[in-house]
């Protein structure tokens, strides 16, 4: 929940540049678009490989279909898509880590070596660099940055210091996968 | 020596940079078309990056065009809008969007979108039941199961079997989302004007014209409505002369809304037809399913076929084989691909998709390639 304040207020700052810009086509790129409800769904469920027709995945999507961006237009970036398609990013992250932390430690897959069992902060530097790949990978079909590395590693790390317990591991993964999943280059196209 | 090695750092860079452009050219162009973006660990990956090293776009569009996400995210969308009054994408799986994905995934001639007899279903083993006239929950059924349309979708003819051997058909303009939206209630002459709006891109301000000859006005149009005739003459005329004259194409179409069913009447003409006699009585009777062109001399739609016909199928091939047809169905993909409106200065652009649209056999996954690799769609890759 924390992490999803975070994100939302981070997000908000790049609203109203945005919003700006796409007021004066001229100051953007054209290429620039955000992807539209349906591309968002299937991106989500492509880089996560959590099946879309889960209850819980279905009937998310069904709420918060309306909010999400219609026509991938830029000028659909507000607020309220912003929220839903973060809402839509966490159900879809949620789901992944808890299939994925039924497995203790997972050999494959985005949570790849995570020890679900062990508080966040026994997850070393290497792992949590993993992590981060990983998770730019499967979102942004890229390597991340070592500053979005060390953005979204300290993200993990603040999250694992507010929580010490076992279950303090999901969260602190899930802040990493929503913080990917919310990010502009992730939702636009 | 120190020049030429920073010249050499600096060409590097130049290449570097040029190589990455090309390369975000690349992901832009294919998540554009396929909706969600190539993955590298996906087996085409490669593949597809050498394309685009090799500045083969059309050959990556195709390998885009060829994904399911094509099908089941980008021409569910560009379909969807069409299906329905209010040009919105969200709205449940019908078999008006199964025909177009299922002409489009086929390479079918997408003029058969308005004259074909036939339908797309998915396999028996996946979605239990039939098509119906009466409900849409056979399309919803497969909406809910997220099932690939590319890979699930079977084409059938004909149409409806219901209706009998013989029976018209005309594409979407008799399928059963169209007749819910078109031919429940009201006059018919509602699907005239989406006709238009939706497969010409042209809304009935752009072509109502209160010259034309009001001869086949029906006897439901009041002609001196508030007591004055020359509202109707000013008013009223310029909509209903064009839009009543081809009205007749859909006289043996009706739509129930109590049963929500879509019923062919035959040889019969639909009550709704004649009804209000008494308003104008000397106004058009309508007595079978004959229909005239009133706009054949407007050339912003580009006619190729004769101005006069019976049936919704012949109007269905007026619409189809018409300039603007082709046009529209540019300026469609391209809102779609490219996100935005065309400009005013883009004309000549839209007229060249269109002319290479036809040159394709009408053939909707090259129309989608073509739009997506104009710069004007994406830019210029580098």
């Amino acid at each position: 929940m924390k992490n999803l304040k975070w994100i939302f207020i981070l997000s908000l700052l790049l609203i109203e540049p945005l919003q700006a810009a796409a007021a004066h086509p001229k100051n953007i790129s054209p290429t620039i678009a955000l992807k539209n409800y349906r591309e968002l769904f299937g991106a989500l469920s492509a880089a996560t490989r959590v099946d879309p027709t889960l209850p819980e995945i279905a009937s998310y999507y069904a709420q918060v279909q309306a909010q999400l961006p219609r026509s991938g237009n830029l000028v659909e970036f507000n607020s309220q898509s912003l929220i839903a398609s973060i809402g839509l990013g966490s159900v879809f992250c949620k789901r992944v880590i808890y299939q994925d932390a039924e497995l203790n430690v997972p050999k494959s897959g985005l949570n790849q070596g995570i020890d679900f069992m062990k508080p966040a902060s026994k997850v070393t530097d290497a792992k949590l660099a993993t992590l981060v790949k990983n998770y730019s990978n499967a979102f942004l079909q890229r390597d991340p940055t070592s500053a979005e590395t060390t953005s979204l590693s300290n993200l993990f790390k603040t999250q694992a210091l507010a929580d010490t317990t076992a279950a303090g591991t999901r969260n602190a993964v899930l802040s990493v996968c929503t913080g990917i999943a919310g990010s502009f280059e992730f939702l636009s196209n | 020596m120190k020049t030429k090695k920073m010249m050499m750092v600096g060409a590097l860079l130049v290449s570097s940079l040029t190589a990455q452009a090309t390369q975000d050219y690349g992901a832009k162009l294919f998540e554009r078309i396929a909706g969600v973006p190539l993955s590298p660990k996906d087996d085409r990956y490669q593949d597809y990056v050498s394309l685009i090293a090799q500045k083969n776009y059309i050959g990556a569009a195709a390998m885009a065009t060829d994904d399911s996400n094509f099908y089941n995210i980008t021409l569910r969308n560009w379909s969807a809008i069409m299906a329905n009054k209010d040009g919105s994408s969200l709205v449940p799986l019908d078999d008006f969007q199964a025909m177009v994905i299922g002409t489009a995934r086929d390479d079918i001639d997408a003029r058969t979108i308005l004259t074909g007899n036939f339908t797309y279903r998915v396999d028996p083993t996946i979605i239990q039941g039939d098509p119906s006239t009466s409900d849409n929950k056979y399309y919803q059924a497969i909406d809910a199961a997220n099932i690939d349309l590319n890979a699930s979708l079977v084409r059938v003819e004909p149409q409806w079997e219901s209706f009998g051997a013989g029976a018209e058909a005309a594409g979407v303009l008799t399928s059963r989302s169209w007749g819910a939206l078109q031919y429940s209630a009201g006059t018919n002459r509602r699907a005239v004007a989406f006709s238009m709006q939706i497969f010409l891109c042209a809304p009935i301000l752009t072509w109502r014209n209160p010259a034309i000859d009001d001869f086949h006005i029906r006897r439901d149009v009041n002609r001196i409505p508030g007591g004055d005739p020359a509202v109707f003459q000013h008013t009223c005329r310029g909509c209903h002369a064009p839009m009543d004259a081809f009205a007749g194409a859909f006289a043996h179409f009706d739509f129930n809304v109590s049963s929500s069913t879509l019923n062919y009447l035959g040889s019969n003409i639909a009550s709704k037809y004649n009804q209000n006699a008494n308003t104008y009585s000397d106004g058009w009777i309508t007595t079978d399913d004959s229909w005239v062109n009133m706009i054949a001399d407007n050339s912003q739609f580009g006619w190729r076929t004769p101005a006069t016909g019976v049936g919704v199928n012949a109007f269905g091939n007026l619409l189809a084989n018409s300039r603007q047809f082709s046009r529209c169905m540019a300026l469609r993909t391209f809102k779609e691909v490219c996100r935005r409106d065309v400009g005013s200065t883009e004309n000549s652009l839209i007229q060249t998709l269109a002319t290479n649209f036809e040159a394709s056999g009408y053939n909707i996954k090259s129309l989608f390639q073509n739009v997506a690799i104009a710069p004007a769609c994406l830019g210029t890759p580098k």
